[in-house]
């Protein structure tokens, strides 16, 4: 074997190499995704610059210029893009500032609901046993217990904020990942490499840690990225009903209520944030779709 | 290749040595027990041998014989749900592995008893650097950190010819080939210098000349540090090529323990060894149709009352069928499991 010392000499890939590479796969992405990214994208912008974008602070009440129409209709100022609302509120600021409440949400619940799961999953998918027996029953219990129901006596009896919102979405999402996370623990712990971490001389936590929960990270992403719009659509559900977040503050879903009694006169107080729930849990669910393909290791190879 | 493949008949001073030498490992009636849903199951029944620093112990038999479970007993590796070690004693270097604690086992697994698997496929963890695994056992077995650690990788990496071991640091497994994979699965378990190495299967997953490569390596690395090695393997080419000794398991039991001498030049005293050796082909015999035992091994939850491989077995009498065969020792450590070597129990 004459060339096995050359081969130290090879070039490596250099960081120019590997930055240029990203762009070049970002550019060959196919234009739904590409879009969907970009709206994603945009929208975490649009929530992070809310203050300094949106022209009026989104709880500002203006009674000369309420229930004013969109600027492109009869009666609408150029100084309300979007229009005003009974109070006079600017429309745009406050869906602007409502999609830094959805996001918020939306992130919150994610970290919470997947810790939690993730914990109860690896537990009990690497113990098993009456661990797993137990643990999954409490999934089972949880996944069949109606959220907005149990949501709205929660709030009824702590009082509608912020934290509760997160709580109530955490509670019902929680074991959807555990179950997850459950069944990819039981099948990767069984894969010779665990066993010879534990000849490394790991003690159990540092086998979950280093070696089970990186290699859940793919599904870990398909999972969040899935469940980002639909803890929009509930946390938009839960601030519909007066559950979710308190009403003066700019939520999509609170806004769509303000405008429910006025669909007929005053359609853009419920319509704009309407969009912006649609718009963006299309956008996300799109991106999860993409990147459940890209990395769901089930669908590899199909 | 720089190396010729040296056979091991000539290692005339290894065997000097072994005589004078304690053995570095002594597994003394293991019995595992499995627990299945047709019930328990003797997967490991009363297996004893010794291994001695520098000699290589080959462990064969066919598939299921508890060859596997013999290697993962030995390491404590079964699962408390699975099955459970019942008796015996694993004495490494005289301690008593299967009376310490987890924590105290932790301690011996891997720093003086490496391991290594099968599949090089499933036996690297796909999401971590090669270099990150290889410090593993070093760093929880040795303590070892910063540029001691790595200087200790890359020469962990080098001793198995691992080509750019430096490079190791940042590449990730599926960056490597089959038989790389594989002496990476190697220069992890003997990374921590261990006095002991259970090869198990190591190289079926290989093709024929990188397995080859492959035996030269753990050979020269052998002679270096005065390893033990059982390989588990159902190649009798690799036995040949490998093995000082031999110990033949059917049906959770050790029939028979042998020099590879005296097993390929005198007769087996076993007759599944010698049904075993039938049914390598040979190169120099025409042959129309190729020797096979004839049956199935037996389930192993429905063992015969008598000696296992009664039903299959051309010598067996009326007797072999009803009473476990006794174990005949004879000289230079040499014993089998088999009737006939009592004239029938006459």
């Amino acid at each position: 074997m004459p060339t096995v010392e050359s081969l130290d000499k090879l070039p490596s890939m250099s960081k120019v190499d590997a930055t240029r590479s990203i762009w070049l796969r970002l550019s060959r992405l196919p234009a739904i995704p590409l879009l969907a990214f970009g709206i994603v994208l945009g929208l975490a912008l649009l929530a992070i610059t809310a203050p300094v974008l949106a022209p009026y602070p989104p709880t500002q009440h203006n009674l000369a210029e309420r229930l004013r129409p969109p600027a492109w209709v009869a009666r609408g100022s150029p100084e309300h893009l979007l229009g005003t609302d009974l109070y006079g509120r600017d429309v745009l600021s406050r869906v602007l500032h409502g999609a830094r409440v959805s996001l918020s949400v939306a992130v919150a619940t994610i970290i919470v609901a997947g810790l939690i799961g993730g914990i109860i999953g690896l537990v009990a998918g690497y113990f098993g046993g009456i661990y797993d027996a137990v643990l999954m029953r409490l999934v089972d219990a949880f996944l069949a217990v109606p959220a907005v129901l149990i949501a709205i006596v929660i709030a009824s009896t702590f009082g509608p904020s912020f934290e509760n919102v997160v709580f109530v979405i955490s509670l019902f999402y929680w074991p959807r990942y555990a179950r997850q996370i459950r069944g990819e623990t039981l099948s990767i712990k069984e894969r010779d490499f665990v066993q010879l971490a534990r000849v490394a001389g790991c003690s159990p936590l540092q086998i979950l840690v280093t070696h089970i929960l990186p290699n859940l990270a793919p599904s870990l992403t398909v999972l969040a990225s899935l469940q980002v719009g639909s803890a929009i659509v509930l946390e938009a559900t839960l601030s519909f009903l007066g559950v979710g977040i308190p009403p003066p503050q700019p939520a999509w879903g609170v806004m769509i209520e303000d405008g429910r009694g006025m669909v007929v006169s005053a359609w853009w107080i419920s319509f704009f944030p309407g969009l912006a729930i649609a718009v963006t849990v299309l956008a996300f669910n799109l991106m999860g779709d993409w990147v459940r393909d890209r990395l769901d290791p089930k669908l590899q190879g199909l | 290749m720089d190396r010729s493949i040296s056979y091991c008949l000539d290692s005339e001073s290894q065997k000097a040595s072994r005589v004078t030498s304690e053995p570095v490992l002594r597994v003394e009636g293991l019995r595992m027990y499995l627990r299945t849903q047709q019930g328990v199951v003797k997967a490991v029944d009363d297996v004893s041998f010794d291994l001695y620093p520098g000699e290589t112990l080959g462990l064969v038999g066919e598939s299921g014989c508890g060859k596997s479970m013999t290697c993962l007993s030995i390491l404590r590796l079964i699962p408390d749900r699975v099955g459970e070690i019942v008796d015996g004693q694993v004495l490494f270097q005289g301690t008593d592995l299967l009376r310490l604690s987890e924590s105290e086992m932790r301690r011996y697994r891997g720093r003086h008893i490496g391991i290594i698997l099968q599949d090089p496929m499933t036996s690297l963890n796909p999401v971590l650097k090669v270099g990150e695994q290889v410090a593993e056992p070093l760093r929880l077995h040795q303590r070892l950190r910063g540029s001691a650690l790595w200087s200790q990788v890359v020469a962990a990496l080098r001793r198995m010819r691992i080509p750019g071991p430096e490079t190791a640091r940042n590449s990730y497994p599926h960056q490597y080939s089959g038989g790389m994979r594989q002496r990476v699965g190697g220069a992890i378990a003997l990374a921590p210098t261990p006095e002991v190495l259970i090869a198990d299967e190591p190289t079926t997953a290989l093709d024929a000349t990188i397995q080859a490569q492959y035996l030269a390596l753990l050979k020269d690395l052998q002679q270096q540090s005065q390893l033990a090695i059982i390989f588990v393997t159902h190649d009798f080419g690799i036995v040949a090529t490998m093995c000082d000794r031999v110990a033949v398991m059917y049906a959770g039991k050790l029939v028979e323990i042998a020099g590879v001498r005296e097993l390929f030049f005198n007769e087996p005293w076993h007759p599944y060894t010698e049904a075993l050796l039938r049914s390598v082909p040979r190169l120099d015999e025409d042959v129309g149709r190729l020797f096979a035992i004839e049956g199935q091994p037996p389930t192993l939850h429905d063992l015969p009352a008598g000696c296992s491989f009664a039903p299959r077995c051309p010598y067996a009498r009326e007797w072999c069928a009803h009473k476990a065969p006794p174990v005949k020792v004879g000289a230079g450590g040499r014993s089998a499991r088999c009737w006939k070597l009592f004239g029938y129990g006459q």
